[in-house]
């Protein structure tokens, strides 16, 4: 039924994306890909500052020395990709593609959800770092557990789907709110 | 030529194992606390041996004294030694004096002595105390961060180790009760025990140091995916063609393996200079795939349920390698060949 309404309003205002944009989006991901590659040399390493213990130096920051500079993928100003390396953990970080304010309250809504259910992603971090949406903690037990590239595989995709899922929402609910008002206005003019 | 066989479950993985002296038994810890002696042929378990609290980081088996010392991350150390009589392993103390974990554990050539590495950023030498029958250390300090790998020089008074704080270093190890009178060796000066030799600066964290049979060379692996090879005085860095190594092994004066976060061991061999000569899991010639018809969906559903992708095992996959995870450990194994276990709990034999 929404399909046979034209878009109009401030959504056809707007300059169409380049016609590009989807290469670019593959070259972004591809980018992230093989940085990450390169970042998930991990090896288990205990703590040098606490006894018996075996954290994320990444998160616990406790020695310098075993951080890696930061590395931050830009797609454009919005979205972008935080790499974060350490000698036994890394994070990664997406800022989600926020157009409007439409976009920025779906993906808000929808990292949430997310984050909440952080488990069932395991490598998911519960809270995003301050200026990202979304942060992944990939530490060495992971790796161990489990394939590196599968897990590269996976937050490529989660990243496609993701991007996917908010249009697909914003599209959903701008055909939503035009059918409802719509019919509000009809009982005016009837 | 390469063969494998699987320890332990692929999702469990190997930290460690090292070889018998006659090649028979392989000990090995499954990425836990237990160390496991098995039959090299038919992997049956002959010992399970938990002594140690956390995760055993490393493994060594001395050839002729056929002592075996294990170091965890509970920061402690134990000597095993075979009781003929009880047919068991016998566990000895080791007073290690380090309050964090305890990395890599090596014999030094002669088997009196041995060294661990720690993330206390100091590496204690032990040596065996009669009057108490216990194993004491004393210790080399100098390191400003973890302590990942060390190396003993064949001469067994000299010590190389690779740290977190992109150094690889030279230590004098002489124990005066041990090694008797001091002589100069290794062209460097005699020095009293855990002064600095040699100082090396690496780019990365030094994940690996080898010497070579004679000890004319000291190899070291850094994070930033390059080896260095000092060969009197002179250092030579190659950069990688691939990931980091995190392992090192000479085979003989001119060739030299290294394994690492590419699950492929690579061989570097010496002309005139060092070079990196091949890695040495090699990919098969993809096997001819079914053009078209029932053939080519029962390939792809095939590939779906192995591998969860329709591509299954083509390009960009690694499924024809050897090992499926970044490699642990790397040891000489007997007739010139050399073992490697990495993170997919694989056991690989492989010969040049």
């Amino acid at each position: 039924m929404a399909t046979t309404y034209k878009p109009r309003g401030a959504a056809s205002a707007k300059t169409p994306p380049p016609r590009d944009a989807h290469k670019k989006t593959r070259r972004y991901l591809n980018t992230v890909r093989s940085t990450l590659d390169a970042a998930l040399c991990l090896r288990n390493f205990p703590s040098q500052l606490v006894e018996r213990h075996n954290k994320p130096e990444v998160e616990v920051r406790g020695s310098k020395e075993l951080l890696l500079n930061p590395i931050t993928i830009a797609r454009t100003d919005q979205e972008r990709c935080l790499i974060e390396g350490s000698v036994n953990s890394v994070r990664v970080s997406f800022a989600i593609k926020q157009a409007d304010e439409i976009e920025k309250i779906l993906c808000h809504k929808f990292t949430r959800f997310l984050a909440q259910r952080s488990e069932q992603f395991v490598i998911m971090r519960r809270k995003p770092c301050p200026g990202y949406s979304i942060s992944f903690l990939i530490t060495h037990s992971h790796l161990e557990r489990m394939w590196k590239e599968k897990l590269v595989d996976f937050v490529i995709t989660f990243m496609e789907e993701i991007n996917k899922e908010i249009s697909a929402m914003r599209i959903a609910l701008n055909a939503r709110a035009r059918v409802v008002a719509e019919t509000f206005l009809q009982d005016f003019a009837a | 030529m390469a063969t494998f066989q699987q320890l332990t479950d692929a999702t469990i993985g190997v930290s460690a194992h090292a070889w018998s002296p006659d090649g028979s038994e392989v000990a090995f810890a499954p990425n836990s606390n237990e160390l496991r002696i098995a039959d090299a042929k038919t992997l049956e378990t002959k010992h399970s041996l938990k002594e140690h609290d956390m995760l055993i980081s490393a493994i060594d088996w001395h050839p002729q004294s056929n002592y075996i010392v294990t170091c965890a991350h509970d920061r402690n150390a134990f000597v095993w030694s075979f009781d003929d009589g009880e047919k068991k392993w016998k566990p000895s103390l080791v007073i290690l004096r380090i309050e964090r974990a305890a990395l890599d554990c090596r014999w030094s050539l002669d088997g009196q002595k041995f060294a661990v590495a720690s993330s206390a950023k100091c590496v204690p030498v032990c040596y065996y105390e009669s009057d108490n029958n216990w194993w004491v250390s004393k210790m080399i300090k100098k390191h400003k961060s973890s302590v990942l790998s060390l190396a003993w020089h064949p001469c067994s008074t000299v010590l190389a180790t690779g740290s977190s704080d992109f150094r690889c270093r030279v230590f004098s190890a002489h124990i005066d009760g041990v090694d008797g009178a001091q002589t100069a060796v290794a062209g460097y000066e005699a020095k009293p025990f855990g002064e600095v030799l040699a100082e090396f600066v690496c780019s990365g964290w030094v994940h690996a140091v080898a010497y070579s049979p004679s000890g004319a060379s000291l190899a070291f692996a850094g994070h930033d995916a390059s080896i260095s090879v000092v060969t009197n005085g002179q250092v030579q860095t190659i950069k990688l063609p691939c990931l980091p190594l995190t392992q090192l092994l000479f085979l003989d004066e001119a060739k030299l393996i290294g394994a690492g976060h590419d699950a492929n061991p690579a061989l570097f061999a010496k002309t005139n200079a060092w070079a990196f000569s091949r890695f040495l899991d090699e990919k098969k010639e993809a096997e001819t795939k079914a053009a078209s018809g029932v053939a080519a969906k029962m390939a792809m559903w095939q590939a779906k349920d192995k591998t969860g992708s329709a591509q299954g095992a083509s390009a960009g996959s690694t499924a024809w390698k050897k090992h499926q995870g970044p490699v642990t450990c790397l040891k000489k194994s007997g007739s010139g060949g050399f073992s490697t276990t990495a993170c997919d709990g694989r056991l690989v034999a492989w010969a040049l």
